[in-house]
């Protein structure tokens, strides 16, 4: 399975420095929360994320995954992520992978704006990327070696509402999660809001990849909700993240941020980078590849 | 040996979806006439027409605003020219230089770029702040402007525009409806900035011309900077003063 992960990401570095056209997206800082604008029809996103994380107790941890997002058509994006984690002392360990669907029902533009979010996880218990808290997800979770982590294997349909607002330049975003592990685990839940604006709200007249406008910042929240039978705050971890991205004109996205364990039971630091690229036109490339020849 | 299954399967479904998309749209293009292709689909351009009252009326704010269609000639590169092609005409989606596009109101414009059009394909550009948004629009409406100045300028070379008919269109300006506006340009670039935005006339500055020289006012002569703006009046067909 490790082996199958490395060839993935090979295969996902040679798409990022082989695909022919590139443009370059307006990427929103976040790592968590979802905002309600889709990949554009066609077009492949190639993104690497890491997160290293503080561990009371225990050892720290640098997550990473990657994920690649198609723009199927303009109200549908589908994403594919593989993930992996190293716990400083212990070992790296490929730990699972996830399909999730995003689906925009509305056709206009409203003040708020739904997503229907849908995704299907299978993973080991060692996963460590922190992409959403929920339930009662706390740092003490983490303190169990790799080695034992990994043997117990989840399989998980996550549920998101996603609802998103843009006003003069501001995004705020709301996302409720409700997971549902698919063995005889109740359905635990999670939240995540948002808000982000770039630097500068008009373009200027240059081609420059330093302009205000090229950098977005924001702040995120996230946090669990507890379960069905215990609903709430108790036993659960909340997170406060700045956050900032940076869009180059040659097509390629950088984001970080810094999150702050908000309660005991979270982690103290939770630091956050990536790096991006969106490749447009993949399906018609795809498509071309397997064109019967005339 | 699950998981691996699992994994290669979600990659499969992922690339057959790829392709379903990519496939669904060139069967919708052939089974079409070639004109009804999205480039010159008419029909594509009924969306225009959605636009409530309210929104078709609203003003591009930024009309008046010189770096506006230079900075949204960047974004349509960054965002637009992908589906509609590197100047407008037209390629996964419609042509911008269209009769229907360069007819229809900046407000209009701005509505289409805010909501998109999903069914179509179009996401929703409301990612981009307003200003964007109508410094994209702004952009779009210089295309008709261009496509007027040329067609003028053809005409100039066929039909020889006497001073007397250049007065009479001068006079003519100031009974238009509205108010007459008539912008003072100080050199070559500003010049052919303002040609560009669509001015019908442009009137000079002698104290303005000088002063971007070193000269005091009334400094300047014929040769160094005067002849080159007259010229750049006379070549896209404007009225001028001095």
């Amino acid at each position: 399975m490790a082996r199958c992960a490395v060839l993935a990401s090979l295969l996902c570095c040679s798409t990022i420095f082989l695909a022919p056209a590139v443009v370059s997206g307006q990427e929103s800082p976040y790592f968590v929360a979802y905002d309600h604008y889709l990949e554009e029809p066609g077009s492949l996103e190639v993104e690497y994320f890491s997160t290293f994380g503080t561990q009371r107790a225990g050892d720290n941890f640098h997550a990473f995954w990657t994920e690649l997002e198609y723009g199927v058509t303009a109200s549908w994006t589908t994403e594919f992520y593989l993930e992996g984690q190293s716990t400083f002392g212990q070992s790296t360990v490929f730990t699972g992978l996830r399909w999730e669907n995003r689906v925009r029902p509305l056709k206009y533009e409203h003040f708020i704006n739904p997503i229907l979010y849908l995704e299907y996880e299978k993973k080991s218990g060692a996963d460590k990327i922190l992409k959403e808290v929920e339930g009662h997800d706390v740092e003490s979770d983490f303190l169990v070696p790799n080695a034992l982590a990994r043997k117990e294997h989840d399989q998980e349909m996550e549920l998101k509402l996603i609802l998103s607002s843009t006003v003069k330049g501001w995004n705020f975003t709301e996302n409720t999660l409700a997971a549902k592990n698919l063995s005889n685990n109740p359905w635990e839940f999670g939240y995540a809001l948002g808000a982000s604006r770039p630097l500068a709200l008009k373009a200027s007249g240059n081609r420059c990849n330093f302009c205000r406008e090229n950098f977005f910042v924001g702040v995120e929240m996230y946090g669990g909700l507890g379960d069905r039978h215990h609903f709430g705050l108790k036993e659960t971890s909340h997170y406060l993240a700045p956050a900032l991205s940076w869009s180059l004109r040659s097509g390629w996205s950088f984001r970080f941020s810094q999150g702050f364990g908000l309660n005991d039971n979270s982690h103290r630091l939770v630091t956050r980078w990536g790096v991006s690229r969106e490749i447009s036109g993949f399906g018609e490339m795809v498509s071309r590849a397997f064109r019967r020849r005339q | 040996m699950k998981a691996r299954l699992a994994a290669l399967g979600l990659c499969a479904v992922l690339v057959v979806a790829s392709l379903a998309f990519a496939q669904q749209g060139k069967s919708v293009a052939g089974s079409r006439s070639a004109e009804r292709t999205p480039r010159n689909d008419a029909s594509v351009y009924s969306e225009l027409a959605k636009a409530p009252e309210k929104a078709r009326l609203r003003p591009n704010p930024l009309s008046q605003d010189l770096t506006a269609i230079a900075a949204g000639r960047l974004l349509f590169e960054r965002h637009c020219a992908e589906c509609h092609g590197d100047s407008a005409e037209g390629k996964k989606g419609p042509s911008l230089r269209a009769e229907e596009v360069q007819n229809a109101t900046p407000g209009a414009l701005f509505w289409i770029l805010t909501n998109g059009v999903v069914r179509r394909g179009m996401p929703v550009w409301s990612r981009l702040p307003e200003p964007q948004r109508w410094q994209l629009v702004a952009y779009i409406q210089s295309l008709a402007v261009k496509n007027i100045s040329r067609t003028f300028e053809s005409r100039v070379k066929c039909i020889s525009v006497t001073q007397k008919e250049k007065a009479a269109r001068f006079r003519a300006l100031h009974d238009g409806p509205g108010v007459f506006v008539i912008p003072n340009p100080w050199d070559v670039a500003s010049t052919r900035i303002l040609a560009g935005l669509g001015f019908e006339a442009l009137a000079t500055s002698s104290a303005a011309s000088a002063c971007v020289l070193g000269l005091r006012d009334g400094g300047l002569t014929r040769g160094s900077g005067a002849c080159a703006r007259a010229h750049d009046c006379e070549r896209d067909g404007l009225a001028s003063i001095s």
